[in-house]
């Protein structure tokens, strides 16, 4: 028991680490980790990578937020939807028989694979114009252009729509969704790529929060499970924080590809109960 | 009155991280002396009890609880804001998370 204990600490630490690293969080190595090496409930599995994505996102937020990054009234609105999608999400993964959840982590992970492949030839910053005075534009400091940036956001419903089905990935697999989100807030509503992850990572929290209090009522929060997560991802991400660009090149994303693939391939079959490695 | 939204919000979200880390780490020490304890009460007040009475379960509960809240208290720290900025729109909004927080709550199989 012990032994478990501080390999799950081990386990988070890594996922912590490569999510910092490759900018995602690390619910989407951390629920397979724990389901394929550990052999946890799926559902347990879920509802811990919960818990850890409010402490990583929560943690990263305060970073975000002073440097002001974060677009806090439209976080504000975008939660509306998120945290009814994490609520209806929740429903589901507690209802679902577990093998679901498998097929619908796989399918996530090759969502993931295949973004991360597009993500390395596409352009980065948007044009950006002068925001009239409206709530919900917003503007930072870059310190990397040295300007302030401006911005207007658009498509608002389009937005919640997207901010309510990502709420559902959310709870329903023990992920940030920032992954959904940061395209959806960078592409459609027009919002530049800081500021964008920003005010995702923001939602996240309380998003996630929506979720595991559901999951924490119907009673798959093991804190044996939990805690070490938390406590592994925490440290892993502030490590990763510190090395990402000095650590980050071609072949080591193309490797991380390759493992989310593997990965996807795994939990498909799992949906199954086969069991590989 | 004039409030700093982003420093009220990060002070609330930062503050609840460290908290939770520390009594999180607490009960793993507690638990790692004592593997074999009995698991946490169910209940707020359990877990409270459980806590001062060295129980690695529940203080564990205890940590991933003030985590839990953490967002919560965020959101009340941004409708703070808002409500002095005089920002009606905004207040209504914050209290619309507030409200799906709560339901969650409720939400029971």
């Amino acid at each position: 028991m012990i032994l478990t204990f501080l390999l799950l600490v081990l386990l988070a630490l890594v996922a912590g680490f490569i999510g910092a690293l490759f900018g995602l969080g690390g619910g989407i190595i951390l629920v397979p980790g724990l389901t394929l090496l550990f052999q946890t409930d799926v559902k347990v599995a879920v509802a811990a990578s919960l818990i850890s994505v409010i402490a990583t996102s929560s943690a990263a937020a305060t970073v975000y937020v002073a440097a002001r990054f974060t677009n806090i009234r439209l976080g504000m609105l975008l939660e509306t939807a998120t945290t009814t999608g994490a609520l209806l999400g929740a429903f589901l993964a507690v209802h679902v028989p577990g093998r679901y959840l498998f097929f619908a982590f796989a399918g996530v992970l090759v969502y993931a694979a295949v973004s991360m492949l597009r993500s390395r030839s596409a352009s980065a910053e948007p044009t950006t114009v002068a925001a009239p005075a409206r709530s919900l534009s917003g503007s930072y400091y870059d310190p990397a252009a040295g300007t302030n940036i401006s911005y207007v956001v658009t498509h608002v419903p389009a937005g919640m729509l997207g901010s309510l089905g990502a709420g559902v990935v959310s709870a329903l697999l023990g992920i940030g969704g920032g992954i959904i989100k940061v395209p959806l807030m960078n592409a459609v509503m027009g919002i530049p790529l800081k500021a964008a992850i920003g005010t995702s990572n923001f939602t996240i929290g309380v998003t996630a929060a929506t979720g595991a209090i559901v999951f924490w009522a119907n009673g798959h929060i093991d804190p044996y499970v939990a805690a070490p997560t938390a406590i592994g991802v925490l440290i892993g991400a502030r490590i990763g924080t510190r090395v990402t660009g000095r650590a980050r090149s071609r072949a080591l994303s193309l490797a991380f590809v390759v493992l989310v693939a593997v990965t996807a391939v795994q939990m498909f079959l799992r949906g199954f109960g086969i069991r590989i490695g | 009155m004039r409030v700093d939204l982003n420093r009220t919000v990060a002070t609330a979200l930062g503050s609840g991280v460290a908290l939770s880390l520390l009594i999180l780490i607490w009960g793993s020490v507690l638990y790692l002396r004592h593997p074999s304890a009995p698991p946490s009460p169910p209940t707020i007040s359990g877990i409270l009890r459980g806590t001062v009475h060295l129980n690695p379960a529940a203080t564990i509960n205890l940590g991933l609880f003030v985590l839990l809240i953490t967002p919560v208290a965020r959101v009340i720290a941004a409708l703070t804001a808002f409500a002095l900025e005089h920002d009606k729109r905004y207040v209504l909004i914050s209290l619309a998370v507030l409200a799906v927080l709560a339901l969650a709550g409720v939400f029971k199989r």
